[in-house]
């Protein structure tokens, strides 16, 4: 069981990254959004930055 | 070296002048060598035994060259088990005491005035758990012994337990033998003696219990890691900056018909943020269906998400019953900083299809705590410590299962 010790320490070592960047950005797992680059919604802006309320 | 009276082998004396008896490893004929010439005690005429531990084999324990100089093998009611004696013309004798795949270095304990035997037994500062008791004979014996050990003999035993550790009391004819053991790994017995003894199949009398001993090697990782996380959740809940924008509500059409609007600008100030758009609603046996998309105003890159709830009661035969809930919060994770609307086209409407009359308040908040994260990375880091200490109590039940009262 002693190779047990170095896995679980490495295990650790990497949710503690993981946490650390997680954090950083924002990130959660099972979030809601999907993302979708550089495409334009209508009247919404489409990269002209105007918005409106109907 | 000496003749066997009963048979043609030649008998080995390894600690002459010390040993009382030999037992010839060929027929097994017990021989008294305390007097000359050598006497029989009892004769036997069988198979020759070959322990696991070959007699005259030598090995370095507990920084002692040690021979095995005799062997034999006791049992009880529970099973048997093989204690070897071992000598060194220096130390003396000491044994190796070989228990259902398990091993144990003992040493007779020479000063009894230090034991005080209660309930508990107390030796050298340390407590010990009374574990097993019982009537133990001896089924056979090879080799030689400094007492007049011989088939047949008959211990009352009582074994008493604080693992590794475990004394031993023996009392035959009137007079009590102490003895302390110590477990020792397979692996040092098999690397000493050169041989290769069974996988342990279950956790013994002394055996240090396993579980807990790897959980006290990982502790240091284990403590480092949540003090790490604790530190880094911290950090992550004093910089965000969770700002929470004006609630808005959002008003459904006629029948199948999602109407489009736009919320904001919102004004995401962080460089990477998690979001939170919460949609709510007092219903009422009708249910809620939002397709949102975060857009950015500079870029035009879209972000889509559905932000869907319901909500049903009623009752039947089994009494009231109720499903769902007055709101969902949608989590948008990962997005940039910028400028932000958010168009909404929505759905809702009642069991008899009728679009809902009341409107859906959406509230967005920016840059909140992920906790998510901090809980799913404590649960990957508490699992295997978790894991262990089940193991570790399971196997301290299935050590006490084999204790008599």
């Amino acid at each position: 069981m002693r190779w047990a010790r170095w896995i679980y320490f490495g295990w650790c070592a990497a949710a503690v990254v993981y946490l650390l960047i997680a954090n950083m950005r924002g990130y959660v797992p099972f979030s809601s959004s999907t993302v979708s680059h550089g495409g334009s919604h209508s009247g919404a802006g489409g990269g002209h930055g105007i918005y409106y309320h109907k | 070296m000496i003749r066997c009276p009963a048979c043609p082998a030649d008998v080995e004396l390894r600690a002459e002048g010390q040993s009382a008896m030999v037992a010839c490893s060929a027929c097994g004929t017990e021989i008294d060598v305390s007097q000359r010439p050598p006497r029989i005690i009892h004769r036997f005429n069988e198979a020759p035994r070959r322990p696991l531990l070959p007699l005259g084999s030598r090995g370095t324990l507990r920084d002692r060259d040690l021979q095995v100089i005799g062997a034999l093998q006791r049992s009880d009611s529970k099973g048997y088990w093989h204690e070897y004696l071992l000598f060194n013309s220096s130390t003396g004798f000491c044994w190796l005491v070989y228990d259902t795949c398990h091993w144990s270095f003992g040493v007779a304990v020479e000063d009894t005035s230090q034991l005080v035997v209660n309930a508990l037994v107390r030796y050298e500062g340390r407590g010990y758990r009374r574990f097993r008791s019982g009537t133990a004979e001896v089924d056979w014996v090879v080799g030689e012994f400094y007492w007049g050990v011989h088939r047949g003999e008959q211990v009352f035993y009582v074994d008493y337990i604080a693992p590794p550790l475990m004394l031993t009391s023996e009392r035959a004819r009137g007079e009590t033998v102490w003895t302390k053991l110590e477990y020792i790994e397979p692996a040092q017995i098999d690397a000493a003696f050169g041989i290769k003894s069974p996988p342990r199949q279950w956790v013994s009398s002394n055996q240090p219990n396993p579980a807990r001993l790897q959980l006290r090697r990982i502790l240091p990782a284990l403590v480092a890691s949540c003090v790490a996380v604790a530190a880094i959740q911290i950090g992550t809940v004093l910089r965000v900056r969770e700002v929470t924008f004006p609630s808005a509500n959002y008003h459904f059409g006629a029948v199948n018909e999602a109407p489009e609007k736009v919320f904001g600008p919102f004004a995401f100030t962080a460089p990477h943020s998690l979001n939170e758009v919460t949609a709510s609603a007092g219903l009422n046996n009708s249910w809620v269906e939002l397709d949102c998309v975060l857009v950015n105003a500079t870029t035009g890159e879209t972000f889509e998400f559905t932000d869907a709830f319901s909500y049903y009661s009623g009752s039947d035969s089994d009494g009231s019953w109720s499903e769902g809930g007055f709101q969902n919060t949608a989590l948008l994770a990962d997005i940039p900083s910028g400028t932000y609307n958010l168009v909404v086209e929505g759905l809702g409407a009642d069991q008899s299809g009728r679009p809902l009359s009341q409107p859906v308040t959406l509230s967005l908040r920016h840059d909140v705590v992920p906790w998510t994260n901090f809980w799913l990375v404590l649960l990957a880091i508490l699992a295997y410590p978790g894991y262990l200490l089940y193991r570790g109590r399971a196997d301290e039940k299935e050590r006490w299962e084999s204790a008599t009262p």
